[in-house]
């Protein structure tokens, strides 16, 4: 009898341990698909709050876009693409503890980002934190991209970081960043003007020159090309160079307020300058002599300092010096060789200097202060 | 009976133990699976009741009209599956041997579904709990497991299912020791271990390996930030309480309404839930999202105030109307926005430098757990579980202590079981669960129970006193006591001419009770409270008398040791002499 109930016993709980695996089984398998319809659900769900995330960004409400975008991600939580949505819109709504917090996790995953390292590279340029943003933008540059036109997103983030970098006072890693930009630029005189300027506020002149030049050649109708030109010459000390620049920018904006009174002034220059290296010895004497009656006239002109003031007698001097000078110009038989006439010139100068105090200097005076500036202040 | 079959069918038998080895695995599994469910459940009414934008209509509707729905199902049917879970679990384990009737898991995943779905602010990991500990309760009844092994399952199917839950493992395993069973040291740690590992795999396995909350990198950023912390515990001492105390008055009101009134009191909570949905959105149903905030200090100061007050108000509301949900979760978003409001204060005012109000919040989620769940360990390690950062311990074991202490010194009974006091169920304290007595109280007392009517005239009681010795009677019927009566109130009552009176104006209700398990000592300090007379009654339903213990039941008791013993020793001699 007892052979006949064991059996029984094994029945039940073999039986009963293979049937609860089975159900165990069975219940996950249902699990599995009732948590995969809900994940499609709830990134339906994201979907539409992203959607309208992105719409009170564009409506410019950023603190329903932020709560949009929270929802989009509570709702897909692995959805890389919503939360950087989220942080970029904490980032404009100021919350900028909570879209660091964000940025840095999302990094985490994603080191190589770009789009990641450049919200966060934005963000640390917002707080001013120089080397931070540095650190991101370069990471942004070199990391990897998606979509279309990469270069082209690549060459406008540059320049958002030349931007930061010149905003920050930072010239020399600006200049730098413009030279790596500067190789892979689109051939367009727009492209040259655009990249000469921030060469320009970097400080590097040569290049500013360099692609201002380019955008000339390109395009001679170019305004900003031919008068970006002339100045850079200009103020470079090639007056030369200049005129023919400033004078195509002028036929193109004839009205022009800032290119004609340059255009004067360098043709000033090449007129007034004792040390042009094509002149005669007599015609460098006449215009020795007729730069150091201007500035006689100049200081003349001036009005009479307070006595015992030391401007006073300093023009004082220099007048005494330029009156005893005029007369060892004079000379026909012996005009000055180029020492005296860098003497001269010097002498020039300082009684331009002098002579700052005495209001607006005129074209032919400001002519000889950059002559006498380009040739070093022309010490003897 | 063949004797060469025998051994074989041995063999083959699976004992019991092996049994549970594989039971613990599949009922970890199953648990896992239904608190995952559960999750999945909860979401998807929620989207389905309320849109992607509710309208203010809805927000007063919605939960109204499903309150009165689970106020009828809970009313009707699953009256045990009101509230968290938790106690009932406890309950299951401590005085009913794991029992827990095959209609309760069910009940619950309905009715939690619901309110929570609904919009209720509730949390799901007490249900989790419940119905988890509820299927091992029905799957050890299949098995015809001992009673010893029956209760076991509750345990390590509460592990499983909080693992599942709250993507915890190890403070799932600490929940359990120290909640449910009440023992640190409890040997069933082995099997909690085991169930939580399994439950978690499962759950990881389904929803993949996210943490619930993304929470940022903690640091320290100066010692003197500790009393920052400490601050903090204070304050969350300070919120537990008025959490605690708030619950149990409002729970109070509700339970002294009459009966009939028990099948709307849900729909009235319904309604005012409704009407805080409207202004405050945020505190509906688990909230974990805006937890997700605080913890990453994406919420201003106005918006955490605001968040712990609505969120305390609504949850009070949800619970005490007699909604299905538990408080797990809103302790950790009280927690959050409190820690989160008090990192923004210090940040601004203290005089040294402070972390960020995210790093406040996170503890603050362990100190009001402490502070209202009682249970400080298991908030340590889950914070640290959720940080995986060894810095947040010393400034979490700071305020959680803090907060524990406050909320221990005026509330001196934990809220679970100061609800289950509510229900009249009395669970014996962690202290006293396993005390090394020899004698409890079962076994003094005398089972024969004299219960007068409270209908009976006073005069029928001096005479039932003129019939024995007794200096008192328990009065009651049908097996339920609700008072006593003493010889001198009775002949006190008689000459002043009141014997044709009812007994129920003599009734004395406050003195003392003992339960079957109190030691002896217990039971001669609580004697000597009452007039000769102590009832014992059940856990379950205090006014359920078991026994009574008189001194004359006590003299009884000894005298029968006194011979038992005395017939064991003289053969102890005889073994001495040899």
């Amino acid at each position: 009898m007892e052979v006949r109930t064991i059996p029984r016993v094994l029945h039940n709980e073999v039986v009963l341990l293979v049937a609860l695996s089975v159900a165990a089984f069975g219940v996950f398998v249902f699990t599995r698909h009732m948590s995969a319809r809900e994940q499609r659900l709830e990134a339906r769900i994201a979907a539409i709050w992203y959607e309208r995330g992105e719409q009170f960004i564009a409506a410019g409400d950023v603190e329903k876009a932020i709560q949009a975008f929270r929802r989009a991600t509570a709702d897909s939580h692995d959805n890389q693409k919503y939360m950087l949505a989220l942080a970029n819109a904490l980032t404009l709504g100021h919350h900028d503890a909570e879209a660091q917090q964000l940025l840095l996790q999302l990094r985490e995953s994603d080191p190589e980002d770009a789009e990641i390292n450049i919200s966060l590279a934005r963000l640390a340029a917002k707080h001013g934190d120089t080397d931070e943003a540095v650190h991101y933008y370069q990471n942004a540059l070199y990391g990897r991209w998606s979509g279309d036109h990469v270069d082209e997103q690549r060459g406008q983030l540059r320049k958002e970081l030349i931007h930061f970098l010149l905003r920050r006072q930072q010239r020399e890693l600006a200049a730098s960043e413009l030279l790596i930009l500067e190789a892979g630029l689109p051939d367009s005189a727009a492209s040259h003007v655009e990249i000469a300027k921030l060469f320009v506020d970097a400080g590097d002149l040569q290049h500013a020159l360099k692609n201002y030049s380019e955008a000339a050649q390109r395009d001679n109708h170019n305004l900003e090309a031919q008068a970006g030109a002339g100045e850079i010459s200009f103020q470079l000390g090639n007056y030369a160079g200049a005129i023919p620049y400033l004078k195509a920018a002028l036929e193109l904006d004839p009205q022009s307020q800032k290119t004609r009174p340059l255009l004067e002034t360098a043709e000033l220059v090449l007129a007034e300058d004792p040390l042009a290296s094509h002149l005669s010895p007599q015609e460098r004497q006449d215009r020795i002599l007729a730069d150091l009656d201007r500035s006689l006239k100049r200081l003349d002109s001036c009005p009479e300092p307070a006595s015992g003031n030391q401007a006073s007698s300093e023009m004082q001097s220099l007048k005494a010096e330029a009156l005893a000078l005029q007369p060892k110009l004079n000379s026909r038989k012996h005009p000055p060789d180029s020492d005296a006439a860098k003497s001269a010139l010097g002498l020039i100068y300082r009684m331009q200097k002098a002579s700052a105090h005495c209001g607006e200097p005129a074209a032919a005076d400001q002519a000889l202060l950059l002559i006498g500036r380009q040739h070093n202040g022309v010490r003897p | 009976m063949s004797g060469a079959e025998l051994p074989i069918v041995q063999k083959l038998r699976l004992r019991e133990n092996h049994i549970f080895l594989a039971l613990t695995i599949l009922i970890a599994i199953l648990a896992g699976l239904s608190a995952v469910l559960f999750t999945l459940a909860i979401k998807g009414t929620s989207y389905l009741l309320f849109g992607i934008a509710p309208s203010y209509l809805r927000y007063i509707l919605v939960p109204t009209l499903m309150s009165l729905v689970t106020g009828f199902l809970l009313y009707k049917f699953f009256p045990d599956a009101r509230g968290s879970g938790v106690p009932q679990t406890e309950v299951a384990y401590h005085l009913r041997q794991g029992y827990i009737p095959g209609r309760v898991p069910l009940g619950k995943f309905i009715t939690g579904v619901l309110c929570i779905g609904s919009g209720h602010s509730m949390g799901r990991e007490g249900p989790s709990v419940q119905i988890g500990a509820g299927i091992a309760s029905s799957i050890g009844r299949w098995f015809h497991l001992s009673p010893a092994r029956a209760q076991s399952l509750i345990p390590v199917a509460s592990a499983a299912a909080l693992s599942a839950a709250f993507n915890t493992p190890v403070a799932a395993v600490l929940f359990a020791l120290e909640e449910i069973i009440g023992d640190m040291n409890a040997a069933l740690i082995g099997s909690t271990v085991l169930a939580s590992v399994a439950s978690v795999i499962v759950e990881r396995s389904i929803l993949g390996n996210n943490p619930i909350f993304h929470v940022p990198q903690y640091h320290l950023v100066d010692p003197a930030e500790l009393i920052a912390y400490a601050v903090l515990g204070i304050v969350g001492g300070i919120v537990s309480l008025a959490f605690s105390k708030g619950l149990l008055w409002l729970r109070g009101i509700f339970l002294a309404m009459p009966q009939r009134t028990r099948i709307f009191q849900p729909a009235m909570g319904g309604v005012v839930i409704g009407v805080i949905l409207i202004f405050v959105p945020q505190v509906m149903g688990v909230g974990y999202e805006f937890v997700g905030q605080a913890l990453n200090g994406g919420l201003l100061l106005k918006t955490l105030l605001l968040l712990c007050v609505a969120k305390l108000v609504a949850t009070i509301i949800s619970y005490a109307s007699g909604n299905a949900g538990g408080i797990f979760a809103p302790s950790l978003y009280l927690g959050a926005m409190a820690g989160g409001a008090i990192g923004v204060l210090m940040h601004r005012f203290a005089p040294f430098p402070t972390g960020d109000p995210g790093a406040y919040a996170l503890v603050g989620m362990g100190t009001l757990f402490a502070g209202i769940i009682r249970a400080p360990m298991t908030s340590v390690f889950m914070i640290f579980e959720l940080t995986q950062d060894y810095q947040v311990f010393v400034p979490l074991m700071i305020a959680n202590m803090i907060s524990f202490a406050i909320s221990k010194h005026y509330q001196p009974t934990t809220l679970y079981h100061a609800l289950l006091q509510q229900d009249h169920v009395h669970l014996p304290a962690p202290g006293v669960r396993m005390p090394p007595v020899r004698t409890r109280a079962g076994d003094i007392m005398a089972r024969e129970v004299t219960l007068i009517s409270p209908e009976a005239l006073v005069e029928e009681a001096l005479a039932a006193f003129a019939d024995g010795d007794s200096q008192a009677y328990l009065v009651g019927k049908d097996g339920l006591f609700s008072g006593l009566i003493t010889r001198s109130q009775v002949e006190q009552a008689v000459q002043s001419g009141t014997s044709k009176a009812p007994l129920a104006v003599l009734i004395t209700r406050d003195f003392a009770h003992v339960h079957p398990d109190h030691s002896i000592e217990l039971v001669l300090e609580r004697l000597g409270k009452n007039p000769g007379l102590l009832p014992v009654v059940s856990r379950t339903d205090v006014h359920q008398v078991l026994g009574i213990i008189t001194p004359k039941t006590i003299i009884n008791f000894l005298q029968k040791n006194s011979e038992e013993q005395d017939l064991v020793q003289p053969s102890q001699g005889e073994e001495k002499a040899i």
